[in-house]
């Protein structure tokens, strides 16, 4: 028992919440539980006393409830984002009420409870912000930058390794698990995914060559009558997995950016069928890493759009291809946890280093000379809308690139239909309705109408303005 | 019982069943530390936090229905 106190002790080590609540019983009883959690806590009856105590103490999250006598806990909390945007909290509230819900959300607070709750239920936020999250960042710190991962999925054809194979055991620590020449059997493959295991790992040098075989074998897979559409499908995936992970960790350097040329050739080519769209969602949504996914998804899709527009110069279509691939690039520069995070967890700073993406990804790949201008505009400019609410620059319609207006739609409609952390996970017409129904003035409606037809659902004019 | 009448019961018991959980929950855990704690009595216990936890469903769950028919939570400030 000791020892459990102990563990406690050590867990929630120089963590101080502050509980606001008007309700005696409740606030005492609240504390009391918080502090036999090993928590440190005080304790305060209204807004005005919270105020005081966030700006004197050293505060590591505040609990408030919301309908309380002179400030409320929204009011608390407005204060609270301005003084100390980073620090976490929570509203309770008794009404539930979608609409407090929803202000409560876009005002910030990262947490939200509807009494009555279970100590499980409010201890399971607190761990997830204090802890895990460490513990994510931690993770990403400990990534090597001499070895890249591939899925273990992408090893289950039990063929002969090209390449030395590894799996992580702990930072920066790898044991060789198949050399060069060598059968990797399925039954090995089943045993390290029933530990759990996502990913096996190259070393960077064979990497490259991985990297370079597979590239000069899409155009080939890609044009193979023999070869069946799914096949081709899986392998155009894999390649774009390999190149994603080597522009994220390497840079982009002339090599990367010559592969990427490759598969958006490849892509183009081979995702021309209206049934494929379906296919294409299925297909990207079984992929272990969301961000790459996304981006390949990006990047089919604008090609989509663009041919429903009507636009049929092969360099046009180039263009938006390779914008779309590489338009998340920027992302690189932004530490994985963050990425990980849904936009309203993110404290003002977090939302700031985030928005910078785009500036960031321009800044990347307009070293390389070769990359063109308007791949440079669609990456700069993805996320600006045509009512001048986007970033970096709040560009309005007329100032943003055609392209990155096309772009900035399939990009939308990506987050809405394939995983990730902000992703609503819904069916393509769906997304579609809702894009057309709540946010059609963000977008260009050439290109919206353009996306519903790749989908055979024809939109009216009447929600853009 | 009218629906903002109801939404306003729901929120006056929320607190108080929220503070007996809370309560329950110490005095649970404080009663499995001891050694020498009747079985009888924690079995009683136990049971009148499993009530309370049926009682909390119970708000939620009508709460949601409200929600979701989109009652206004200002009418309830109206009234109280």
């Amino acid at each position: 028992m000791q020892e459990e106190i102990k563990k406690k002790e050590d867990k929630t080590e120089k963590k101080h919440i502050l509980v606001v609540d008007d309700e005696e019983i409740f606030r005492g009883a609240l504390s009391q539980m918080l502090i036999l959690e090993g928590f440190q806590v005080t304790q305060v009856a209204h807004g005005k006393l919270a105020k005081n105590v966030i700006g004197v103490q050293d505060v590591h999250a505040v609990i408030s409830d919301i309908n309380m006598p002179g400030i409320n806990g929204i009011e608390l909390m407005q204060f609270s984002k301005k003084t100390k945007p980073d620090l976490p909290f929570i509203l309770m509230t008794g009404f539930a009420d979608l609409k407090e819900t929803k202000e409560a959300y876009e005002l910030g607070a990262r947490g939200f409870l509807p009494k009555p709750f279970k100590k499980e239920e409010l201890l399971s936020i607190l761990d997830e912000w204090f802890y895990q999250k460490e513990d994510k960042k931690k993770e990403e710190e400990n990534q090597d930058i001499n070895y890249c991962k591939l899925s273990i999925d992408d090893f289950i054809s039990g063929h002969e390794i090209k390449h030395d194979i590894y799996v992580r055991i702990s930072e920066k620590k790898y044991v060789k698990i198949a050399h060069q020449g060598e059968d990797l059997p399925l039954e090995r493959i089943s045993s390290y995914k029933s530990k759990k295991i996502q990913y096996l790992y190259m070393q960077k040098e064979d990497f490259r060559k991985y990297m370079g075989l597979n590239v000069t074998l899409l155009p080939i897979v890609s044009t193979k009558n023999t070869i069946s559409k799914e096949k081709k499908r899986n392998f155009l995936k894999h390649t774009s997995d390999i190149i994603m992970e080597h522009l994220h960790l390497n840079g982009v350097d002339s090599e990367g950016f010559q592969s990427a040329k490759t598969v958006v050739e490849s892509s183009t080519s081979l995702l021309t069928e209206p049934d494929e769209m379906m296919n294409l969602l299925t297909m990207l949504n079984t992929h272990s890493d969301h961000l790459y996914a996304h981006c390949l998804g990006v990047s089919t899709y604008a090609v989509m759009i663009a041919r429903k527009a009507e636009w049929h110069s092969p360099a046009s279509i180039y263009k938006v291809a390779m914008g779309g691939l590489l338009h998340d690039i920027g992302k690189k520069e932004i530490p994985r946890a963050i990425l990980n995070m849904k936009r309203i967890e993110m404290s003002a700073e977090e939302v700031h280093l985030y928005e910078s993406h785009p500036q960031r990804g321009m800044d990347i790949l307009g070293q390389i000379p070769t990359v063109p201008s308007d791949v440079l505009q669609i990456v700069m400019q993805h996320h600006e809308n045509c009512q001048g609410l986007g970033f970096p620059k709040r560009l309005t319609k007329n100032y943003i690139h055609p392209m990155a207006r096309l772009v900035s739609v399939a990009n939308e409609f990506c987050n809405m239909v394939l995983k990730g952390p902000n992703s609503l996970n819904l069916s393509a017409s769906d997304a579609i309705l809702r894009m057309h129904s709540t946010q059609a003035g963000k977008f260009d409606s050439t290109f919206l109408i353009a996306l519903a037809a790749v989908f055979k659902i024809s939109l009216s004019e009447s929600n853009f303005r | 019982m009218k629906e903002t009448q109801e939404r306003k019961f729901l929120h006056d018991i929320a607190s108080p069943v929220g503070s007996a959980i809370f309560i329950l929950d110490m005095v649970l855990d404080n009663m499995k530390s001891r050694p020498n704690i009747s079985q009888d009595e924690l079995t009683q216990t136990q049971q009148v936090y499993d009530l309370l936890e049926q009682i909390k469903n119970a708000i939620e769950a009508r709460r949601k229905v409200l929600i979701q028919q989109g009652v206004p939570s200002s009418k309830i400030h109206e009234e109280s």
